[in-house]
């Protein structure tokens, strides 16, 4: 399947490209993840990624900023392009990867640490030392995620003791901090209640004004919400592209239209 | 019916309902033919029993409206459907109102035969105004069977076939206006008729809008203020 | 009344599990009560200060006069202590029921505790120490002499109301956990022994296991070199521990510290003899697989989420280790060292082998550069408990002290364990919130 099969062609003529697979292909020790995935993400746009469950697609977030390195017996074939550099050809060593495409993942995962600690921990991985500089890269992450005004009279308290929706956002301002071109993002609000679920929401939207944004969600209205693009993943395979839009009113293949509508399949794909 | 798949969602529940949208939106639709055709039997018998009929089951119409539009809005709040089955609701609320406004005119055509009164224009008047209405009865059935098999060519076709009854409507008017030249104490009942043939293009042209719904809903394409009745062109391009 | 009701509610509840648990839980405190109890009351036995009876009976037709304290008595015979004059130990009789004429406890009694352990009992109405002294030379056998300095206590011990019993009692016992062997039987240089084993031995196995953990749990995954390593642990911690004490004295004694020996051309032996390093290296090695079994299960309850947090911030694998796995594990650390304490502070067989002795001359500690002295052998709470109870000239008394040195083992073990877990509670609570 190739990138013209997925997509409508000029869909995204004229767009800078953040992040780009071709031909993709992942195998874990005992099983295939992703086949010949080709999937374009849209700089400064918001993409969501979506599709059932087991389909791949943290296995797919995973190969564009290498986490499945750490994962024994995982290959991946293909190439991967972050604006235009080869990921996987050895010239971006995945820490400097990891600092340009940082990640947000569906259990909020704050370290057991201050607020501040929390959010300096990549700047201080990637040696910034000065106090000062610190604290206004802290506070302008907080802000960028519009909780610096709940926490300022507590940056020292423990990470923990924020509510879900806050301990995510606090994740999101500690993957900001680093400046990352692009955001990866996996369920990240599957675990929040419906307003910090809405705030969240917000936050996405505001982000892509700067960042590029991938969107891994099960929540399809959530998609349908924040996303400029949506690409469907079904086992392992990358079937369709297209403006969220189109994806959510007219999707070009009945496996797309079947699962955004709640169908069953009595015949399931291969 | 189910070219949709409409009846293969995970939840039941949400099958049973769209099911019984659709029905009850058919239901809607074999009234409003119904009135429509009681209509037109009473201009051609002079039957103000029927008039009286029509005009009394206005009312099923109108509530038919309501109950399926708050269906509709139901189903757009509590299962906020996507892709085909967001494109089923739209549809229906618009062909909803299409149809509610066709049982209007049926209504104002049989308060027209009861007008007219007896004998009048028993000649050619009648005859062709019969025939525009035969055309319109049969516009409409034939639309609601496009939707109800969703069958989308079905639905152009008919979609096509308005501009014969736009034709006779033209040549009835002209015919009205010369006879209104011709014998002016004749001019309040050529009026009360041309309203009639007014009434039978208006149901055509709803019925074109039902059957532009149609396509939308099977299709995907909006093809309203596209020119597509006037055209020959085939439709757009097929899903895979 | 509230309590009351409650128990009827927790009777009413037919919870088998509940009432089994309860029963062993009670069970296992009142295993731990009897315990303590009859260490206390053995251990109390060598610091009570004993009343002192004057005894007169026959011995071949003569009549003898004795003031003695009574140790041990039964139908036939009483077993009495009498003033050692000479040596401890030396002042023990028997006499036999039929030969008692009259047992008397006089007011008069005078007890003098020397700081050797030596009791001396004469009778005196004086009030100062010095006429005391003077009536005590004019008792005692010829040739008998003594320095007043050199007293735990004189006291008329006849005439002691119970407070003052106990203020004798945590007297000498504190002066046996304070002083050293030569003054009698003090056990300081066996307890400032046993606690810098303890501490040297984690100071050595701590890094070690906990970088042996990391290994198995970060790094070798599934491999079979990890698998043959946990079986290897999981077989060494079933090995009994005199055989580390032989192991221990193969390598490191003879082995390592032979050869050292000979690379420095000592003339005489100091690391080829057993000494405080080689007995905590002995340790370690015994405490590994605990610590290691402990530790890598503390990792394994590490989130996941965290390790792929600090990664995906840009961090290397020994960051992520380093700023976010172990700080987190953090209990778990401390809950091994507190497991391979625990079992390392009451072996006493292995350290006979590789340094422990009965008497050492210097601390393994002193104000001398470089202060903690590696190669000297030491003395060791355990070791002692063995050679009061089996090697004691001074049967009954040396006894008591045996239990008395096992009681403060067992103090020293409680205490550190109690610290360590008090830090842990300390970091949990800091992460208690994090749910795993
Ligand atoms: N670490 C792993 N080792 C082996 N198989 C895995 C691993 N992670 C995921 N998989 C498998 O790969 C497939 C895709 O998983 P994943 O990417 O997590 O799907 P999704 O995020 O879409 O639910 C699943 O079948 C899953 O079982
Ligand atoms: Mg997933």
């Amino acid at each position: 399947m190739s990138a013209v099969e997925v997509m409508p062609a000029q869909l995204l003529a004229g767009l800078e490209l953040a992040l780009q697979a071709r031909g993709l292909s992942l195998d874990y020790a005992d099983r295939r993840a992703l086949d010949s995935v080709h999937l374009q993400v849209p700089s400064r746009r918001v993409t969501a990624l979506i599709g059932p469950s087991g389909c791949g697609k943290s296995s797919l977030l995973r190969c564009f900023n290498r986490l499945n390195d750490e994962i024994a017996g995982c290959r991946v074939g293909g190439e991967i392009l972050l604006f235009g550099d080869d990921v996987y050809a050895g010239a971006i060593a995945p820490p400097e990867l990891r600092r340009r495409v940082g990640m947000v993942f569906q259990k909020p995962n704050p370290f057991p640490q201050s607020i501040v600690d929390n959010v300096a921990f990549g700047l201080r991985l990637a040696g910034i030392r000065s106090r000062l500089e610190l604290d206004d890269r802290v506070e302008a992450a907080l802000r960028a995620t519009g909780l610096w005004h709940e926490v300022r009279d507590r940056l020292a308290a423990s990470a923990l003791q924020l509510s879900a929706g806050q301990q995510q956002r606090l994740v999101i301002a500690r993957a900001l901090a680093v400046e990352p071109e692009v955001l990866l993002m996996d369920e990240p609000a599957s675990m929040l209640d419906p307003i910090s679920t809405l705030r969240f929401e917000e936050l996405v939207v505001a982000l892509r004004e700067r960042y590029s944004v991938l969107l891994v969600t099960h929540n399809m209205q959530q998609a349908a919400r924040v996303a400029d693009y949506t690409a469907f993943l079904h086992a392992g395979r990358l079937l369709e592209f297209d403006t969220t839009d189109h994806i959510f009113t007219n999707p070009r293949l009945r496996e797309t239209e079947d699962y955004i509508t709640g169908r069953m399949r009595e015949t399931p794909l291969r | 019916m189910d070219r949709l798949h409409l009846g293969q969602h995970i939840s039941q529940q949400f099958n049973t309902e769209l099911a019984a949208l659709t029905k009850q939106v058919l239901a809607m639709g074999g009234l409003v033919e119904a009135q429509l055709a009681t209509a037109l039997e009473a201009h051609a018998a002079r039957d103000l029993r029927q008039v009286a009929h029509v005009v009394a089951r206005e009312s099923e119409v109108n509530a038919a409206e309501l109950e399926i539009d708050a269906r509709c809005t139901q189903i757009l709040a509590r299962r906020q459907p996507a892709a085909s089955d967001l494109r089923l609701v739209l549809a229906v609320v618009r062909m909803v109102t299409n149809l509610e406004r066709i049982g209007d005119e049926a209504e104002r055509i049989a308060r027209i035969a009861e007008k007219l009164g007896n004998g009048e224009f028993a000649e050619h008047y009648g005859v062709k105004l019969a025939q525009m209405g035969s055309l319109v009865r049969d516009q409409l059935r034939g639309t609601l069977d496009a939707f109800a098999r969703m069958d989308e060519t079905s639905a152009l076709d008919w979609l096509r076939r308005d501009r014969e009854v736009d034709l006779l409507y033209k040549e009835l008017t002209r015919l009205l206006v010369e006879l209104m030249q011709r014998e002016s104490e004749r001019v309040p009942a050529a009026l009360e008729l041309l309203w009639c043939a007014r009434a039978l293009e208006r149901i055509g042209d709803r019925c074109k809008n039902i059957g532009e719904q149609v396509i939308y809903l099977v299709r995907g394409k909006d093809v309203r203020h596209t020119g597509l009745s006037r055209s020959a062109a085939p439709l757009p391009d097929a899903k895979s | 009344m509230g309590l009351v009701l409650r128990l009827r509610r927790v009777t009413r509840r037919r919870d088998h599990g509940l009432w089994l648990a309860a029963g062993a839980v009670g069970l296992s405190l009142l295993a731990l009560l009897v315990i303590v109890c009859v260490l206390l009351r053995q251990a109390a036995l060598a610091f009570l200060p004993a009343p002192v009876a004057e005894l007169r009976w026959h011995s071949n037709g003569i009549e003898q006069v004795l003031l003695a304290a009574v140790v041990e008595q039964d139908a036939r015979e009483l077993i009495v202590r009498a003033s050692e004059w000479q040596r401890r130990g030396t002042g023990y009789q028997r006499i036999r029921r039929g030969d008692l004429v009259s047992l008397t406890w006089p007011a008069d009694v005078m007890t003098w505790r020397l700081r050797d352990g030596r009791e001396l009992h004469w009778r005196s109405a004086a009030t100062s120490v010095h006429e005391a002294y003077a009536a005590l030379l004019t008792q005692a056998p010829a040739g008998f002499s003594a320095d007043p300095a050199g007293q735990v206590d004189i006291v008329a011990v006849n005439q002691l109301s119970t407070a003052g019993v106990v203020r004798i009692a945590l007297q000498r016992a504190w002066l046996f956990v304070c002083s050293g062997p030569q003054a009698g039987a003090g056990v300081f240089p066996a307890l400032v022994g046993t606690v810098v084993l303890v501490l040297l031995m984690s100071v050595l196995v701590m890094p070690l296991g906990v970088l042996l953990a990391l290994w198995l749990h970060e790094y070798a995954g599934g491999r079979r070199s990890a698998r043959i390593l946990r079986a290897a642990m999981a077989n060494l911690a079933g090995v009994p521990a005199v055989i580390y004490g032989l192991f221990g004295l193969v390598l490191f004694v003879d082995g390592i510290g032979g050869g050292l020996d000979a690379l420095l051309a000592h003339k005489t032996p100091q690391w080829g003899g057993g000494g405080l390093l080689w007995s905590a290296l002995t340790l370690a090695l015994l405490t590994l697989p605990v610590v290691v079994v402990a530790t890598e299960e503390g990792l394994g309850r590490v989130p996941d989420g965290l390790r792929q947090a600090a990664l995906a911030l840009g961090a290397t694998r020994a960051e992520t280790l380093w700023h976010v796995v172990l700080p987190v594990a953090r209990p778990a650390l401390l809950t091994a060292l507190i497991l391979a304490i625990a079992r390392a502070a009451g072996e006493v067989a292995p350290l006979m082998l590789v340094g422990a002795v009965k008497y050492a001359p210097a601390l393994p500690v002193d104000a001398e550069f470089p202060y903690l002295h590696l190669s000297r052998q030491f003395m060791h709470l355990g070791q002692s408990v063995y050679d009061l109870a089996l090697t004691g000239s001074d049967a009954p008394r040396d006894t008591a002290q045996a239990y008395a040195a096992a009681l403060l083992l067992l103090v020293v073990v409680v205490g550190l364990n109690a610290a360590a877990i008090s830090v842990r509670n300390r970091l949990r609570e800091r992460t208690r919130e994090l749910s795993t």
